[in-house]
């Protein structure tokens, strides 16, 4: 199948087929996923690889029992049987108590603008090597300093999305987008630097392959000095977009989540319009966000994507929800219906979430004596629940009134991050970063975190 | 070939059209791996049951021409998206402008395998683990620090069949449960969670391995000793390692060092072949023939035979784990190690079942003349850099005193760099136990990991905050 006309259809199709079986609501969700990704493995081209995914998740409910199933292709027998598969689940499942059905149409639908370029949904495989070829070649210039593209990869997808239900809802969407992942190392004269990872992408334009990858080397280059016996301390660290990152959606974000709120398990259940963080923090999750690398039309359940402050000036004002999580909260859906494709159900999740830009230069965010965190390792065992965090900076670079002074290699780091971005922080930096995909933070200066390096 | 036939699924018909198209191309090596999976998974939140059902099925043709690979899947299982796919890896293949040597090639082969199982699956109707799911919920909920509760079961059947130029036409069919059960509490301020986590590939097996009431006790268990734990000091001390810590250790510190690829792309164990990297009483492997391992496979997704791969042998690194490039890039044995999480990805470098060998040591040995250490039980997993440095977060730890067991920790992690670490091993004990998770390397792939108790001399142990 190739039209955006033959998912909805499809999918449309399927809530039929669904209510036949007994349904008493359904919902049809179709991605059709098309493209090319090239990856990269110690500097050579691995494989060049043709995506073309597409499938149906129906998900149901029988009264308050639900079931979802899915099928892969846009074959009609399989899509029926899915139907059938989805209403058999929800018959033997058990009640679910909260279940106030499937959202309804929204009333508007926004036009975020630069989501779709035809240049990139009809780029050929050959452009995309081009681009891997001169990625690789640029990384090569470096060689005699030792460096090595230890891995990348680029990709182009050309994304197509339906949902219909029960209720009405009947929307299409269709977006772009392309990737660089670049990771290099430098081994020299026997020793290594961390490897180092660096993202860019696009919606509507090829990402620079060489701005990535002089990104991950400045880096590594930072790496090539060390620093011994740093005294274990507190001591003022500022978090590059990366590290702040990792650390940022482990904690907070699985705390500002509504299904966390719900379950009791968030840190700022019950906060709401109180100061949890310092004055000068704005988290905000915009689904509609102009060229975001998550924004849509509408959600993965077919709500009308929005732009939501959570934390206003260290404010907490609110938290995603999707329909489900939404309604057992006493509210309705934010939006943020998150889905992994077809194959899942949907789950409140984060579009594209953005910290505002602070109002320091680089020159004070480095000024002094400072410890610089490029990245951090083990961010995932966080404890979400207290925000207590400890982690192998890695790398770590020393600077004194701006300049680097070496790597402080294994430098491990201690603290809590919900209570320093409440009482801790120094300086938020003027200019926001995209270090993964739809997370867009700017560097931040904390005071006293603990710092000791390996023996 | 000797394989089951499907009423969906024509697989001989698919792997003849195959074998007709790619030697029509001439091309230099293909090959064609056909999914058919179907799986259940059930997650209870709080005692609200979610189940969801799936049938995976697809086909991956990747083709080596001229120095690259090309790989193309289709969602679609038809003689016509067997050609489109062919006709597009080669493609692909055309355009790559790489200069890979020619993957290691092998002579034919012809198998089917079913994994035995104690009692299928499929023969197990869903109600009736919807039941026991809701059984270990109920016993998770009735203490009273419990706040939440999440149970998470996955079951599939999964069929894959692989052919190739080589006119190798291989199959085998495994089944696969895995369940994770987490508890979140709070108890006079303190607030903290536990995850137990178990898999089988033998069927619907798992309450037989563990029962419904020992599961829950063990994660409750876990914790309330979280929530009755203090924070730890900070610093170098000597440490003794359960087997599941072990476990993560040599999958997520060491492993990913030894896998080719990150070899090749300058891992810290690259040109360390043949030297000491670990103390004598060292031995790691990554076995493929364990019994009821997630990397329990006769084959794996490039139709290699799987091998032992021998990784540390008395504290000697020997072998790498490999792919078919990667063997003739590097000069190494094929072991059979590459893996796809589904029919949508390329196999790349994975490892299989990563375990430390048992010695002689008991647990009260390792103990004995330790004045003060810690005693780390089960983790949060871990991750590892190129460079050798690793972080492993704890969940359950316990201080050592004088040799006796004291009292829980909370809220560490363990840090170093890896081969140091491995120099650093003064005991490993006589005991033995094998844990089941899935790693992410950009595709997830089920595995298992594990090992006897372990002694570390010295390890940097970091509290948070």
């Amino acid at each position: 199948m190739s039209s955006r006309a033959s998912l909805i259809e499809l999918a449309t199709l399927a809530t039929k087929y669904a209510v036949k079986e007994g349904a008493t609501e359904a919902e049809a969700f179709g991605v059709n996923t098309r493209g090319y990704v090239v990856s990269i493995f110690a500097g050579q081209i691995k494989e060049l690889q043709s995506i073309n995914d597409v499938g149906i998740g129906i998900r149901v409910a029988v009264g308050k029992r639900l079931g979802f199933a899915y099928a892969t292709g846009t074959d009609l027998s399989l899509v029926k049987e899915a139907a059938r598969r989805a209403v058999k689940l929800a018959k033997v499942s058990n009640e679910d108590m909260y279940w106030r059905g499937l959202p309804e149409p929204s009333p508007v639908y926004p036009e975020p603008g630069n989501i779709y370029d035809s240049h990139l949904a009809y780029m050929n495989p050959e452009t995309l090597v081009e681009n891997a070829v001169a990625l690789i070649d640029y990384v090569s210039q470096y060689k005699d300093n030792g460096v090595i593209l230890s891995r990348a990869g680029l990709g182009v997808h050309t994304v197509e999305r339906a949902i219909t239900n029960t209720n009405g809802v009947y929307r299409i969407d269709v977006g772009t987008h392309a990737h660089v992942v670049v990771s290099t190392i430098i081994r020299k004269d026997g020793n290594v630097t961390p490897a180092v990872f660096k993202f860019d992408s696009s919606r509507i334009t090829f990402p620079s392959v060489e701005r990535t990858a002089e990104r991950a080397i400045e880096v590594n280059m930072l790496c090539t000095r060390k620093i011994k016996g740093l005294e274990p301390r507190g001591y003022t660290v500022v978090y590059v977009s990366e590290a702040l990152a990792e650390l940022l959606s482990v904690t907070v974000l699985a705390s500002l989540n509504g299904e966390m709120v719900v379950r009791g398990r968030s840190y700022y259940a019950g906060r709401l319009e109180q100061k949890v963080m310092d004055e000068r923090i704005t988290i905000v999750d915009d689904g509609t966000l102009k060229g975001g690398d998550n924004t849509w039309r509408f959600d993965g359940e077919g709500v009308a994507m929005q732009r939501k402050a959570l934390v206003e000036k260290g404010v907490l004002k609110g938290f995603v929800f999707d329909n489900y999580w939404g309604q057992r909260a006493g509210k309705t859906s934010t939006g943020n219906a998150v889905r992994g494709g077809y194959a899942s159900t949907p789950s409140p999740g984060f579009t594209n979430v953005v910290m505002l830009e602070g109002d320091a230069s680089p020159e004070e965010l480095l000024d002094g004596r400072v410890i610089v965190v490029y990245n951090v390792q083990g961010a995932h065992t966080a404890n979400r629940e207290t925000g207590e965090y400890s982690v192998l900076a890695n790398p770590a670079i020393l600077y004194e009134n701006g300049e680097a002074k070496g790597w402080i290699q294994g430098a491990t780091l201690g603290g809590n991050l919900y209570t320093e971005l409440e009482s801790k922080v120094e300086l938020v930096g003027r200019l926001v970063e995209k270090p993964y995909p739809g997370i867009y933070v700017p560097w931040i200066r904390i005071r006293d975190v603990r710092v000791a390096q390996q023996s | 070939m000797a394989v089951k036939t499907h009423n969906d699924i024509d697989v001989d018909r698919l792997i003849k059209v195959f074998s007709e198209e790619s030697s029509r191309l001439g091309v230099d090596y293909a090959d064609l791996r056909i999914e058919r999976v179907r799986f259940n998974r059930i997650e209870l939140r709080e005692g609200v049951l979610t189940t969801v059902s799936g049938m995976d099925y697809g086909l991956a043709v990747r083709v080596y021409h001229n120095g690259a690979f090309g790989f193309a899947f289709s969602s679609v299982l038809n003689v016509e998206s067997i050609r489109r796919a062919l006709a597009n890896a080669y493609s692909m293949a055309k355009s790559a402008r790489s200069k890979l040597p020619k993957p290691f090639l092998f002579e034919s082969a012809e198998s089917y395998y079913e994994h035995p199982v104690h009692e299928s699956i499929e023969n197990v109707p869903i109600d009736t683990k919807a039941r026991d799911l809701l059984e270990l919920d109920k016993l998770l909920s009735e203490k009273p620090f419990v706040r939440s509760r999440t149970v998470y079961y996955y079951e599939a059947v999964e069929e894959r069949y692989y052919a190739s130029t080589e006119d190798r036409r291989l199959g085998e069919r495994r089944e696969l449960v895995y369940i994770a059960a987490s508890v979140f509490g709070q108890q006079e301020g303190v607030r903290g969670s536990s995850i137990v986590t178990n898999g089988t590939i033998k069927g619907y097996y798992l309450w037989r391995k563990m029962s419904i009431e020992e599961f829950a006790e063990k994660a409750l268990q876990r914790l309330e000793s979280q929530l009755k734990a203090k924070p730890p000091k900070s610093g170098n001390f000597p440490v003794v390692l359960a087997p599941e810590t072990v476990g993560v250790f040599v999958h997520e510190a060491f492993g990913h060092l030894a896998e080719a690829d990150l070899v090749a792309a300058g891992s810290a164990l690259q040109g360390k072949k043949g030297q000491e990297v670990a103390a004598p009483i060292v031995t790691i492997v990554d076995d493929p023939s364990i019994d009821d391992g997630f990397g329990t496979l006769r084959y794996d997704d490039e139709g290699v035979k799987t091998a032992k791969a021998v990784i540390v042998e008395n504290g000697v690194h020997k072998q790498v784990m490999t792919d078919r490039v990667h063997a003739t890039l590097l000069d190494e044995e094929p072991t059979g190690n590459a893996r796809a999480e589904s029919f949508r990805y390329p196999p790349i470098v994975r490892m299989r079942n990563t375990i430390m060998l048992p010695g002689d040591a008991t647990f009260e040995e390792m103990l004995e003349d330790i004045e003060f250490g810690y005693y780390i039980v089960s983790t949060a997993g871990g991750q590892t850099n190129l460079d050798g440095s690793f972080q492993v977060g704890v969940r359950e730890a316990y201080e050592i005193v004088n040799g006796e067991l004291g009292a829980p920790v909370r809220n560490l992690s363990i840090t170093g760099n890896t081969l140091e670490t491995l120099r650093n091993i003064d005991m490993v004990g006589k005991d033995f136990r094998l844990f089941y998770g899935r790693c992410g390397k950009g595709q997830v792939v089920f595995v298992s990991d594990g090992g006897p108790h372990v002694r570390v001399k010295k390890m940097t142990v970091g509290g948070r905050a």
